[in-house]
């Protein structure tokens, strides 16, 4: 079993596996550069992969078995029986207790008057022990992430309600457990503010003031909002008109808000209503004051909405026009008209009990590297002869050994 | 031409003449290095009043304040190594400077997805990584006494580009409800952090020098330093650390 472990610890095999690992991330990024990051993800979930991943996490796992002992020892203050040090300038004790006051080591007699040992950060070794540790975590985070997160986006308008039901979300995560792990998040959207760079396509401001469980907040791209335990983000933005049907006898066939996607401008979008066999095509010009043949679009902000809508029945074009809002266009008998333009937005609603894992994990490697790197470990052994003194260091590769207790360069260095 | 562009020439003038001065006349090479960290430093003064915003949007904001924090490190990293340091640091610096040329200098304003403290942070802890990965390797060619404080700074740029990664794998998932995507700028990043740690165990574990080690690790920073300009180089879409606005039509307001 030793052998076995020593086999799958070994500093050849860490070689390997980082080569192949270098390999891979090669591979990934040349395909990144070229293919859409889904299809790089999933890539990266095949075969060759998972094997890594799996091979990986046992090497960490049996690296940290065999050296978990010899950290340990590194943070032990007995004396190194192999070393005999090198000759030092501190003939007493008084010295040796004036020279770590110096150096502001805490010292410790192990012989009274005969042998001290000064150090600092003792237990700064086990950094490294706390970092791969922690690095084990994160394919934890991962397994529990598969198997509770839910993920669902869907496009919401102002001034309406989003009931969270299956058949509001555009696409889910996973297709097939969605609605047995979502959690039922219910809200209103009462109002979506964006503001925009001049005229580009460069928001400066998105926030949506969103009303659920008898509370109003404020909804922001880097500020999601919690709702029954998920998270719910602002992705996007967009434009939809309201419309209204007549028939010939001008009386309302239909009439409501719509769900369609005119953002950024000059996007096309269609929908059709029940009592018709029309299918009915808008595009939207936010500020728009050009000629009606020919918008020319000022910015993104809804200043001079100008809409150009075209009716098809199956592959004839019934109409077609630029409208304002309130403007109607006759097809058929019938007339088309949309009197307002909404803002809407799309949401992210998200739970995944992977993430507090993550963030342990993550945390607690970050806190074993600054353990290891911002407080390393010195140990330093005097032994007073009665003839002189000798010094024995043990040195972290991190630290800046005190020269106060020297005279000289100090020399020795841990292995770790 | 905007007004950055005669500044940015000045001031790469005086870098170069720093590293000229460098092997001669060691007083005037700091004199250089501090009179381009404060132009900088000036520059940046004036851009954060105009656009209202800290330096951290746009690739070449990102560039003058990585310089001038490179600089800023270089001057009592100087005092420690002597002689001719600043070579390596006023060398990056000048060529950091002359990647200026090739951005749009007009101030931008933050996106929203840009409004957070979260990614200010993740912006400075690149900057750290940024010069503490530089300062390691120009250590690791002068070799000797100086491999230890090497090793040392590799140790902090280690930690700084951990960090940078923890905090964008959180920010990941306030925006885009993931913490880690397989963008091309996320790869490169994460090659570079497995390679320094590679580099960090070769010295660690076999005791090879960073001295040794100092074309691996010319290699390493040039990953790095890759992961952090590429993004201007792919395709619309393909990587959402936009940090240049070169791509955008229009002649802002």
């Amino acid at each position: 079993m030793r052998r076995l472990i020593n086999t799958l610890g070994s500093r050849r095999l860490t070689a390997y596996l980082v080569l192949t690992y270098a390999a891979f991330l090669v591979l990934l990024f040349v395909w990144a550069a070229r293919i859409p990051a889904a299809v790089v993800g999933n890539i990266s979930r095949t075969a060759p992969f998972i094997c890594a991943y799996i091979a990986a996490a046992i090497h960490l796992v049996c690296c940290l078995m065999i050296f978990l002992p010899a950290t340990m020892q590194r943070t032990s203050l007995s004396l190194p029986a192999d070393d005999p040090g090198e000759p030092v300038a501190l003939p007493d004790a008084r010295a040796v207790e004036a020279a770590a006051w110096r150096a502001r080591l805490p010292v410790r007699w192990i012989e009274p008057g005969k042998t001290a040992v000064l150090h600092r950060n003792r237990w700064s070794p086990l950094g490294s022990i706390v970092f791969h540790t922690a690095l084990l975590l994160i394919p934890v985070a991962v397994a529990v992430s598969l198997a509770t997160r839910v993920r669902g986006e869907a496009w919401v308008v102002e001034s309406h309600a989003f009931e969270g039901t299956r058949a509001e979300y555009v696409s889910v995560e996973p297709a097939g457990g969605f609605e047995s792990r979502a959690p039922r998040v219910r809200l209103e959207v009462l109002a979506v503010d964006a503001a925009f760079w001049g005229d580009r396509l460069f928001f400066t401001d998105l926030r949506a003031l969103v009303a659920a469980g008898g509370a109003q907040q404020w909804m922001t791209l880097p500020g999601p909002v919690r709702i029954d335990g998920a998270r719910v983000t602002l992705r996007g933005f967009n434009y939809t008109p309201s419309v209204e049907i007549s028939g010939p006898d001008g009386r309302t066939v239909h009439a409501g808000d719509l769900n369609l996607r005119l953002f950024p401008p000059g996007n096309e979008d269609s929908f059709t209503v029940p009592s018709l066999p029309h299918r009915i095509f808008v595009r939207l010009y936010p500020d728009s004051s050009g000629p009606q043949a020919r918008p020319i679009n000022r910015g993104m902000g809804l200043a001079e909405p100008l809409l150009h809508v075209a009716v098809t029945l199956g592959k004839r074009l019934a109409a077609h026009g630029w409208l304002r809002p309130g403007e109607a266009l006759a097809f058929d008998g019938h007339t088309v008209a949309f009197p307002r333009i909404l803002k809407g937005g799309d949401i992210v609603v998200h739970r995944d009990w992977g993430y507090p894992i993550l963030w342990m994990a993550l945390v607690l490697s970050f806190a074993g590297l600054i353990m290891r790197v911002c407080f390393p470990s010195y140990r330093a052994w005097v032994l007073l002869t009665g003839e002189g003194a000798r010094l024995v260091v043990r040195a972290d590769p991190f630290a800046t050994p005190p020269r106060l207790l020297y005279g000289a360069d100090p020399g020795g260095r841990d292995d770790p | 031409m905007t007004p950055e562009r005669p500044n940015v020439a000045a001031l790469m003038a005086c870098c170069a003449a720093g590293w000229w001065l460098a092997a001669r006349r060691p007083s005037g090479a700091r004199y250089s290095a501090a009179a381009v960290t404060l132009g900088i430093a000036a520059v940046l003064g004036v851009r954060w009043a105009g656009s209202g915003h800290p330096p951290v949007f746009g690739t070449f904001e990102m560039d003058m304040a990585e310089t001038c924090l490179l600089l800023a490190l270089a001057l009592p990293l100087d005092r420690l190594a002597g002689g001719r340091f600043l070579r390596g640091p006023l060398i990056v610096a000048f060529l950091t400077l002359a990647h200026t040329f090739l951005l749009r200098t007009e101030a931008t304003p933050l996106t929203i997805s840009e409004q957070s403290l979260w990614i200010d942070l993740h912006a400075v802890l690149a900057w750290c990584a940024w010069v503490c990965y530089f300062h390691a390797l120009f250590f690791a060619f002068q070799g000797g006494g100086d491999d230890d404080r090497a090793t040392r700074l590799l140790g902090y740029g280690f930690l700084a580009q951990s960090a940078m990664g923890f905090v964008g794998a959180y920010y990941g998932t306030l925006l885009f409800a993931t913490a880690w995507s397989w963008d091309p700028v996320h790869i490169l990043g994460l090659l570079s952090w497995l390679l320094f740690a590679t580099a960090l165990h070769f010295r660690l574990f076999f005791g090879v020098t960073l001295h040794r080690q100092r074309y691996f690790i010319v290699f390493l920073v040039t990953v790095f330093v890759l992961s952090a300009k590429l993004a201007m180089f792919l395709r619309p879409g393909q990587s959402f650390h936009v940090f240049e606005m070169g791509s955008l039509a229009g002649g802002g307001p």
